[in-house]
């Protein structure tokens, strides 16, 4: 049985690829320049510093790894923290947000759970300052997900 | 007889590290996915204009040439109504703000 480089790769590949849209440094600033183009050819003299709030949002996957090791004692936390995180009937998805405040006020440093066989997927999530319009935070990130097909090819 | 092990996930790296490219597509669903987006953006800046009134959209495939697994890519573009000058390839945009990259496992 022949079997050639490139489709070696693609029985390898097909199972088992992910492609990942992340966050880098200059992101926030070019959605802005997106938006502010959207509302100068709408006519419109606002900008994207006074309609939204631009956040990004640490990984779930990271998040879980990180809640797996506070429960296991591998995360040291200040006594406050932990009892926070700890509180009776609280629930996953406040536990999720308290870790993600954790890490932006530097409490954890998110980069130790760093691992070779994935990738870190932050998101950049879009609130209106408008408060009748609070609850229409928008994450781009997993927009641009939906929105367009996303595929590797090669040919060697 | 020397007998070499070669794992089957390295193999794959070697392969794909010195040959993959990524694309990013854009299709119909894309197009009204981009209007709902223009229009998220307008509505809360106050606008009574939609995407429909400002813009032409329009796929359009790139050249070949500049790849090189030799595919194209599906573009969108957004061209400026009674300015045909002013068009803005969205894909490019979203490849320069966002990082795209492949992992396999």
């Amino acid at each position: 049985m022949k079997i050639s480089f490139h489709s070696f790769s693609d029985v390898i590949t097909n199972s088992s690829e992910v492609i990942y849209v992340t966050v880098g440094k200059k992101t926030i600033e070019l959605v802005k320049e997106l938006i502010n183009y959207f509302l100068e050819n709408a006519g419109s003299e606002k900008r994207a510093d006074d309609l939204f709030k631009f956040s990004t949002e640490l990984d779930d996957g990271y998040v879980d790894r990180i809640l797996d090791n506070i429960d296991a004692g591998e995360e040291e936390l200040l006594p406050e923290d932990a009892l926070e995180l700890h509180r009776k009937d609280i629930k996953e998805e406040e536990r999720h947000k308290i870790v993600r405040r954790l890490v932006d006020e530097g409490k954890i440093d998110a980069s130790k759970y760093d691992n070779d066989y994935g990738y870190r997927e932050d998101s950049v999530i879009i609130t209106p300052k408008d408060n009748r319009y609070s609850k229409e935070a928008l994450n781009i990130t997993g927009w641009i997900r939906s929105a367009f097909d996303l595929e590797a090819t090669r040919d060697g | 007889m020397e007998k070499i092990v070669l794992k089957v996930h390295s193999f794959s790296d070697i392969i794909t590290n010195s040959s993959s490219e990524i694309f990013i597509n854009a299709n119909k669903k894309t197009i009204e996915a981009v209007k709902t987006l223009i229009n998220y953006f307008l509505e809360k800046g106050g606008s009574k204009k939609t995407a429909d009134d400002l813009f032409v959209f329009k796929i359009v495939r790139d050249d070949p040439d500049d790849h090189q697994t030799g595919e194209s890519e599906s573009c969108l573009e957004l061209i400026t109504k009674g300015n045909a000058d002013q068009v803005l390839n969205l894909t490019n945009e979203i490849r320069n703000a966002f990082d795209i990259e492949e992992r396999s496992n």
